[in-house]
């Protein structure tokens, strides 16, 4: 057995420097869009803002700045033990004192290094709300600091954020020196970045995901994590609505315009997450869509210009809906006089309710079957028509490692290398 | 209108149809010379569009052809899933400068579409239709995009990788840019009209600037050629347009050229040209009548000076002469004038040199005749006196004063002859005073009273009470109506009903006798008014005459009017108020 442990020391000693992690390097990103707000529900913040505690891929809670955590019988009063050590960017430690001064709706008490918040009503899912609140202090000079892996040292106006690395980390230190975040560009202007190895990681779109992968490049592909669906105004005509929803070819969509990425949907969480997803039909009915559609007035569609897929989408809903007998005319950007949009939201919770929460502002499930009947009740009015399901997709760069992002696409950058000789 | 005012009528009428006749040919002639000019532009113009068609046909095929020899389709066609070429389409599109690229499978289901990609998956069966039959031109399409429907010039090509195979089409959009790529003279225009609905629509006509702002006037001209299916032309404003048909695969007519020509520079000419034939042709005229006026005053002078010559004839002036020295027919017609004139006159004289010889022989019998009768008793009377003296002069007192009674009764007689032509001699002119005629009938009536009864004869008076007075002699007016009155009694020997009526007719005061007596024949009627003619017995011949004297010294006139037994009116017509003087 020795004899075994050191022959396996022997060969990982003799593998190259390039398998092996290590420190420095630059890492260049391309992104659409970024946001440093703490309380900016994207992928980069947690780079910079730590929260009091996460969850993991499988819904459970883990710690993070919070290494504790007790609450009573009603959930009334909860107690969090802070993590010891933890120093903000500007060198100020993490007290409990400093987080206290960040709740301000909820009345936080402060016991040494333990923080104790009370509410009035039980809040059971507090930790749900801590696990998407970012911890932050304001220093002398009116910015604003994180205790995160890395620390801002650009990121004013403009289309350019470097993050360095946080040496005192309290998760060690992040492997990369630095990050350069290049945002505002848009799916094909990153897609020619990465072809030109201009940058690291960027976003991709389906087209150029299919692409990249013929060409041998590599691709990062999440399970689907966001909701593209058509989102009519309240006061249009539901038989409008009805129509349209029926008119759409999901199918031709997923094959074609989203190079089979995804899935089509007819719920609102997808089947990975819910169970129950297969429970609603999507099918197409062009009968009963142009018994609905006679006499209907036109409809506009809004979409988002910066996606060319959306575009796309909402044109061929528009060649769709013609069939059927109805006018859809695709508007870009947030056309005020538009009868609907498409919509995308992101899937950042892997609790059912809590994801049906966030899809759906009010609405809180407690079991799968409370789920199904709330999102069944959601869509009965067609004011909201799931179309499909979508995944994040990255490409990486050829020197990237350790690309480990959570299942919905949260970035982990602290456990990415650059390997110094790639091609 | 005057002899002259005809004859320069005639003449302005004459330079007018001249004038005019002349500016409207030397109008159309150079109109037509014009539009024959401008038919032959239109049809190089023509020629020139076909050749650029044409040219345009070749383009198509050929980058279409590239398209399908690049190699690219065949891999395409080689896959059996389309979805990773989706965006093929508007590759090619950008490399090959079209407008249009679409691949289909050979049943016409879309792969790619660089003009419509949401559209993939359906199915574009003229592209099939026309992959199939091999067709290697391009040719008109109706293509349907998002936000309309337009027209194309497509040709479609198969590429095959072994037993399968794609169909692409490739194509221009027929719009304004491809109007803009050809080349026009000056003053012309294209449109083309997309007859790519039932109904004619203003959006459908565009130029090389777009559509035109006018599209609906040219309406008629394309309804007319897509009804007659064939070409046509048609004026639109100023300009002049040959709208030819256009049409697809299947015959079918997809859309109509429009070529114009301004017609600016020809109206603009013959606009000049007709300014210029108004401005000659006016000149024309005013010389015209101005020569007329000269012309028509030297021919109307002579006829002119003869009219007032004949004018002056008809007043009585017969001793006129015309001084007329041309030699034409004028100048025969006044030399005849002046012979006549001389002839009446001569006649004249000798007529007045004859009457005035027959009135002293009347007279001279009125005078024998009036003296013999008392001349005769008064022989008588001398002769018994001498006798009476000579042979009884025991009664020669007695006789003598017998005789001298009758020889003074004769000799009254005789002065009273004498008196009364002494008095028709000297007939004075009359002492005008307002004048009731009424009073006058009734005072003459008066007079004749006794005579009226002794004759039978009954007396009618219808005057007229609101007769206005005249102004005239009422002696002499007095004197002539009791010579009607007396004239009309010895008319009526053996009685009758005497008339008198006084009245007014246009402005005049009407007297009128009638009787009921023998009446006169026409002769009689005609002669009556001559001094010294009378159809009496014992009369002087002087009563109507003097009736005549007084009522024409009055400004008046007397007519009659008779019947041989049915008795006579005599009818005296005098002017009323001051008017009546003379």
């Amino acid at each position: 057995m020795r004899h075994t442990a050191w022959l396996l020391f022997a060969i990982v000693s003799l593998l190259p420097a390039a398998t092996r992690p290590h420190y420095g390097g630059t890492l260049r990103m391309k992104v659409r869009f970024a946001s440093l707000e703490p309380g900016a529900e994207n992928n980069l913040t947690p780079l910079v803002f730590d929260r009091l505690v996460t969850f993991s891929d499988s819904a459970q809670p883990q710690p993070a700045l919070a290494i504790a955590w007790r609450h009573d019988a009603d959930f009334k009063r909860w107690e969090f033990q802070l993590r010891p050590g933890v120093k903000f960017h500007d060198g100020a430690p993490l007290t409990a004192a400093a987080v206290a001064a960040e709740f301000g709706v909820v009345a936080a008490v402060v016991q040494g290094d333990t923080l104790v918040l009370r509410s009035q009503q039980p809040a059971p899912k507090l930790l749900h709300i801590l696990a998407s609140s970012s911890i932050f202090k304001r220093s002398a000079d009116g910015s604003i600091v994180g205790t995160g892996p890395f620390r801002i040292t650009s990121g004013g106006p403009g289309h350019r954020i470097v993050l360095a690395a946080n040496e005192d980390y309290w998760g060690g230190r992040p492997y990369l020196d630095a990050v350069e975040i290049e945002t505002g560009r848009n799916l094909r202007d990153q897609a020619l970045d990465f072809d030109l190895n201009k940058a690291d990681i960027v976003e991709l779109g389906f087209t150029e995901a299919r692409r990249a992968t013929q060409n041998g490049k590599r691709v990062w592909t999440s399970p689907p994590v966001s909701l593209l669906a058509l989102k009519f105004e309240a006061s249009s005509d539901e038989r409008v609505r009805e129509a349209v929803a029926l008119s759409i070819d999901r199918a031709t969509i997923h094959n074609v315009l989203l190079q089979k990425q995804g899935s089509p949907a007819a719920g609102i969480l997808p089947q990975w997450l819910s169970g129950y997803a297969f429970l609603f039909s999507g099918a197409r009915d062009l009968e009963r869509a142009r018994q609905l559609a006679h006499g209907a007035a036109p409809v506009t569609l809004a979409y988002d210009p910066a996606d060319a897929t959306e575009r796309l989408i909402a044109e061929r809903i528009a060649v769709n809906a013609r069939e059927a007998g109805l006018v859809v005319r695709p508007a870009a950007g947030g056309s005020p006089v538009s009868t609907a949009r498409l919509v995308r939201n992101r899937i950042n919770w892997p609790d059912l309710g809590q994801a049906l929460g966030s899809m759906a502002p009010g609405t809180t499930a407690s079991s799968p079957e409370a789920a199904y009947a709330a999102e069944r009740a959601l869509l009965q009015d067609y004011q909201v028509v799931p179309l499909f399901h979508l995944p994040a997709i990255y490409g990486l760069g050829a020197r990237v490692r350790g690309w480990g992002p959570s299942r919905w696409g949260g970035w982990k950058l602290e456990g990415v290398w650059l390997a110094a000789d790639a091609p | 209108m005057t002899f002259r005012s005809k004859l320069l009528v005639a003449f302005a009428v004459t330079v007018l149809v001249a004038v005019g006749l002349d500016s409207f040919i030397v109008a159309e002639t150079t109109r037509d010379h014009f539009e024959r000019l401008e038919s032959r532009r239109s049809s190089a113009l023509i020629a020139q569009f076909r050749r650029e068609f044409e040219r345009r046909q070749e383009e198509v095929v050929r980058r279409t052809g590239r398209m399908a020899a690049s190699g690219v389709l065949e891999r395409i066609a080689i896959e059996s899933d389309h979805a990773p070429y989706l965006d093929e389409a508007r590759i090619l599109a950008a490399a090959q400068g079209l407008d249009l690229v679409e691949l289909t499978t050979p049943d016409g289901a879309i792969i790619s579409s660089a003009q419509w990609p949401a559209r993939f998956g359906y199915k574009d069966e003229w592209v099939a239709r026309m992959g199939s039959s091999g067709i290697q031109i391009a040719m008109l399409k109706r293509e349907e995009l998002p936000e309309e429907v337009t027209l194309a010039l497509v040709a479609v090509r198969r590429v095959s990788a072994g037993e399968k195979s794609i169909f692409i089409a490739g194509g221009f959009k027929l719009d304004k840019d491809f109007l803009a790529s050809i080349e026009l003279p000056e003053g012309m225009r294209m449109l083309l009209y997309r007859n790519l609905q039932p109904a004619f629509s203003a959006q459908a006509l565009t130029s090389a600037s777009g559509p035109p702002g006018d599209a609906e006037k040219f309406q008629p001209l394309i309804e007319r050629v897509k009804s007659e299916q064939k070409e046509s032309t048609g004026s639109v404003g100023v300009e002049s347009f040959q709208a030819t048909p256009l049409f697809g695969r299947d015959k079918e007519l997809l859309a109509i050229r429009l070529i114009g020509s301004s017609r600016a520079e020809l109206l603009s000419l013959t606009r000049f040209i007709r300014r210029l034939g108004l401005a000659v042709g006016a000149a024309g005229v005013l010389l015209g009548l101005a020569l007329a006026w000269w012309a028509t005053a030297r021919i109307t002078r002579p006829v002119h000076e003869l009219a007032e010559a004949a004018g002056e004839v008809a007043a009585g002036n017969w001793n006129t002469h015309v001084d007329v020295q041309s030699r034409d027919e004028i100048g025969e017609l006044a030399a005849a004038f002046n012979q006549m004139t001389r002839h009446l006159t001569e006649q004249r004289e000798r007529l007045v040199q004859s009457e005035r010889v027959a009135a002293w022989r009347e007279l001279a019998r009125r005078l024998a005749h009036e003296l013999k009768n008392p001349l005769f008793p008064l022989q008588i009377t001398v002769e018994n006196m001498r006798r009476a003296h000579d042979q009884y002069p025991e009664q020669f007192d007695e006789v003598f004063r017998e005789g001298s009674a009758t020889l003074l009764t004769e000799l009254a007689n005789l002065k009273v002859i004498i008196n009364r032509f002494s008095d028709f001699s000297k007939m004075p002119p009359p002492e005008r005073q307002s004048t009731n005629l009424n009073e006058i009938v009734r005072g003459v009536m008066k007079l004749v009273e006794a005579q009226l009864a002794a004759q039978s004869v009954e007396p009618r008076l219808e005057l007229d009470a609101s007769l206005p007075a005249v102004e005239a002699d009422p002696a002499q007016l007095h004197r002539a109506l009791q010579n009607l009155v007396l004239n009309a009694l010895d008319a009526m020997p053996s009685g009758g009903v005497l008339t008198v009526r006084t009245g007014r007719s246009n402005g005049s005061a009407i007297l009128e006798i009638s009787d009921t007596g023998s009446g006169l024949t026409k002769e009689e009627c005609e002669r009556l008014f001559t001094p010294y003619y009378t159809t009496k017995q014992h009369g002087t011949g002087l009563g109507l005459a003097i009736v005549q004297s007084v009522v024409s010294d009055h400004g008046g006139r007397i007519s009659v009017e008779s019947e041989p037994g049915r008795g006579s009116t005599f009818r005296i017509e005098l002017q009323n108020g001051a008017s009546s003087h003379r």
